[in-house]
């Protein structure tokens, strides 16, 4: 008796308190959006393809193509505009930082000479430029592609653009993460540079002289340092565009629906950003 | 549920279901055009039809009589379109021999096994070189349609024929699904179940690529015009021009130009869509729906008159009734406004997810039934439930 009471009251408690139901909706949600970057990823590679191809169809398909491909460029103006100068600022700022907090230690150890511009440069090529580059247009950029698509959802634009025979895919996405798959890795070099950029302001003022800092970059930095940064670059724009495209095209909800798929754009991106970051860096340059 | 008040001869093996009919709606007691409820008589055709489901008894379909008799084309389509005139009792006679013949599922009289002949006359693949016969005067065919969302059955059991040229108004209460139905037709929503059958082609199973063809024979004239916002008037209008088709921009030009003069929007092309009004949105919004090269055969509506004042909903209601003179275009308007209403060759009203009635205006207006009649008429009370709006504040 006292057995069976216990067990009810065991039962109520976990009624009151359910663990099992925000555990299961989050596994669904993730589901649901791994589900969906895949579509839309094979539905963009098949979009591509059929771009190219259909060329030789005929003046139809060329005119199109061509559109296609300058509204390519726009997209990459607007992702260069949007990230450019907060980019170099921030990837500046952290070569900066990154000299600032080890020019002491180094000195400590009389290694700053040899060592504090390849240590900039190494974070730099391999963790700063990319990462920062890609939050940076996550912020800038990202959030106002999945702005744009999710306002033309929910005021139907997207089915507009169906209705008139013309692949929004096509249309609208595949512009997007081709100019920010390229764009991203374009801004991530113009950073590298920067961020060593940057360190070398403060090595200077420990009168670090330049050809020492570059001799350093050169003794401590390898090729496949500066690629795989490219690499992540690479990565990150094809991810964040993708996500960016998926949160807007999924909106619902007028306004505020708007509001909510572009925070949890931003959101999504960030996180993807720094786990493709762990996998990559572990992947690339494996101890 | 509606049905004319006839009685239900049976077919006459070998006869020709448009005959049957026609012999159906000569015999009718009630004034012709008159509809009363089903009541309890049973028929073939009623709700309680067996498997078939529920395939709504009603006039057959009105033809067109807008189109102009100076109809330019020599092919067979617009002649034949040409010579359609409204239905009467004396035409049953010489409509005998025409080959066109009104939609199975609205027939009366008709067996299941001539009803499933012609159905399966119907989904027989279209090779381009058939002769012309009654699927060619059908624009849209819907049968047996079942579209629901998540686990609410949004419309069920829907069966529509719109002949070609006509204008099909429909309505209904808000969030009964008339939307919905449009964009179904318009391929924008795949159904659950049925067929929608557009200019011969079953578009309910058709591939996206496949069906990106199909939508560019059709136009969409959205509830709040959808214009692109970033895109200037010339540019949003020129857009289908400028994906589809290779014509210089010159050409193009003089297209935007003849369509925004249609319109009445001259001289509009370099404005955004936010320096426009509502209604001339909407005119912006219809202009591109029929820029194309070849023009567009269907031309669907939603709502194209909400929120927009009664000037400008008689002006948008001439321009839809000039579009589909001019164009020969079938129509499908979704709309509340009585004016849009009267206007149609032919009226449905969706109720509970199905065809509550199909008929012409005037045969709805006088009818009958309570729940065409509340929504017409606009009485709060009625079997329409539209929740405790008599609670006290």
């Amino acid at each position: 008796m006292s057995t069976a009471a216990g067990y009810i009251t065991r039962q109520k408690r976990f009624r009151g308190v359910p663990v099992l139901t925000p555990i299961g909706r989050l596994v669904t949600a993730l589901l649901v959006f791994i589900g969906g970057m895949v579509e839309l990823f094979l539905a963009t590679v098949s979009g591509i393809f059929h771009s190219i191809v259909d060329i030789r169809l005929g003046a139809v398909e060329r005119r199109v193509a061509l559109m296609d491909f300058l509204e390519v460029v726009r997209q990459m103006q607007v992702v260069s505009w949007g990230a450019f100068w907060i980019a170099i600022i921030t990837v500046s700022s952290s070569g900066m930082v990154i000299a600032m907090e080890t020019v002491q230690q180094l000195k400590n150890f009389g290694m700053a000479q040899a060592f504090l511009g390849g240590g900039v440069a190494y974070a730099t090529f391999r963790e700063m430029a990319p990462v920062l580059t890609a939050v940076v247009a996550t912020a800038s950029v990202a959030s106002s592609m999945t702005a744009q698509i999710a306002s033309m959802k929910v005021t139907e634009q997207i089915d507009a653009i169906r209705a008139m025979g013309v692949d929004p895919i096509r249309y609208l996405v595949i512009p997007r993460v081709v100019a920010m798959t390229i764009m991203i890795p374009v801004l991530a070099v113009v950073a590298d540079y920067c961020g060593v950029a940057g360190g070398f302001v403060i090595a200077s003022s420990h009168q670090i002289a330049i050809s020492t800092y570059t001799n350093s970059i050169y003794q401590v930095v390898a090729l496949q340092d500066f690629t795989g940064g490219i690499i992540k670059a690479f990565v990150f724009g094809i991810f964040i565009s993708l996500t960016a495209c998926l949160r807007g095209m999924r909106s619902s909800g007028g306004a505020a629906g708007v509001g909510k798929a572009t925070i949890s754009s931003v959101v999504t991106c960030i996180i993807l950003i720094y786990l493709f970051d762990t996998i990559l860096t572990a992947a690339l340059w494996p101890s | 549920m509606f049905k004319a008040n006839s009685n239900n001869e049976p077919a006459a093996s070998g006869s020709r279901p448009g005959a049957r009919s026609r012999d159906a709606a000569r015999s009718r007691d009630a004034a012709p055009g008159v509809l009363e409820p089903a009541g309890d008589q049973p028929s073939e055709t009623g709700r309680d039809a067996g498997p078939a489901g529920a395939k709504p008894a009603a006039p057959k379909t009105h033809k067109a009589n807008g189109a102009s008799e100076n109809g330019s084309s020599a092919d067979q389509s617009s002649k034949k379109a040409d010579e359609r005139k409204p239905p009467s009792p004396e035409d049953g006679a010489k409509d005998k021999d025409k080959d066109a013949v009104p939609s199975p599922a609205r027939i009366e009289g008709l067996t299941t096994k001539d009803r499933e002949a012609l159905d399966k006359k119907l989904d027989q693949p279209d090779d381009g070189n058939a002769p012309l016969d009654e699927r060619d005067l059908r624009m849209v065919i819907i049968r047996n349609l079942l579209f629901r969302r998540g686990e609410r059955v949004i419309l069920r059991d829907i069966n529509l024929d719109v002949s070609l040229g006509t204008l099909l108004a429909v309505m209904g209460m808000s969030g009964c699904g008339k939307s919905t139905l449009l964009k179904l037709i318009g391929g924008l929503e795949k159904p659950n179940q049925g067929q929608i059958i557009i200019a011969g082609h079953n578009i309910a199973e058709m591939p996206e690529r496949e069906l990106d063809r199909q939508r560019q024979n059709m136009g969409f004239v959205f509830q709040g015009a959808a214009l692109f916002d970033y895109m200037n008037v010339y540019e949003n209008v020129a857009f289908g021009l400028r994906r589809h088709t290779a014509l210089p921009e010159k050409e193009i030009k003089k297209i935007v130009a003849d369509k925004l003069a249609l319109v009445g929007l001259e001289g509009t092309e370099t404005l955004l869509p936010a320096e426009l009004s509502g209604g001339m949105q909407k005119r912006v919004g219809l202009a591109r729906a029929i820029a194309a090269e070849p023009p567009p055969t269907i031309l669907l509506y939603d709502e194209p008159t909400a929120g927009l004042d009664p000037i400008m909903t008689a002006v948008i209601n001439d321009l839809i009734l000039r579009v589909r003179d001019e164009l020969k275009v079938t129509s499908i308007v979704v709309t509340h406004d009585m004016g849009s209403l009267m206007m149609a060759d032919q009226v449905a009203m969706i109720h509970n997810g199905i065809i509550e009635a199909l008929g012409s205006p005037g045969e709805l207006l006088a009818t009958s039934n309570p729940v065409v009649e509340q929504f017409i008429h606009g009485h709060a009370e009625g079997p329409i439930d539209v929740g405790n709006v008599s609670a006290e504040l």
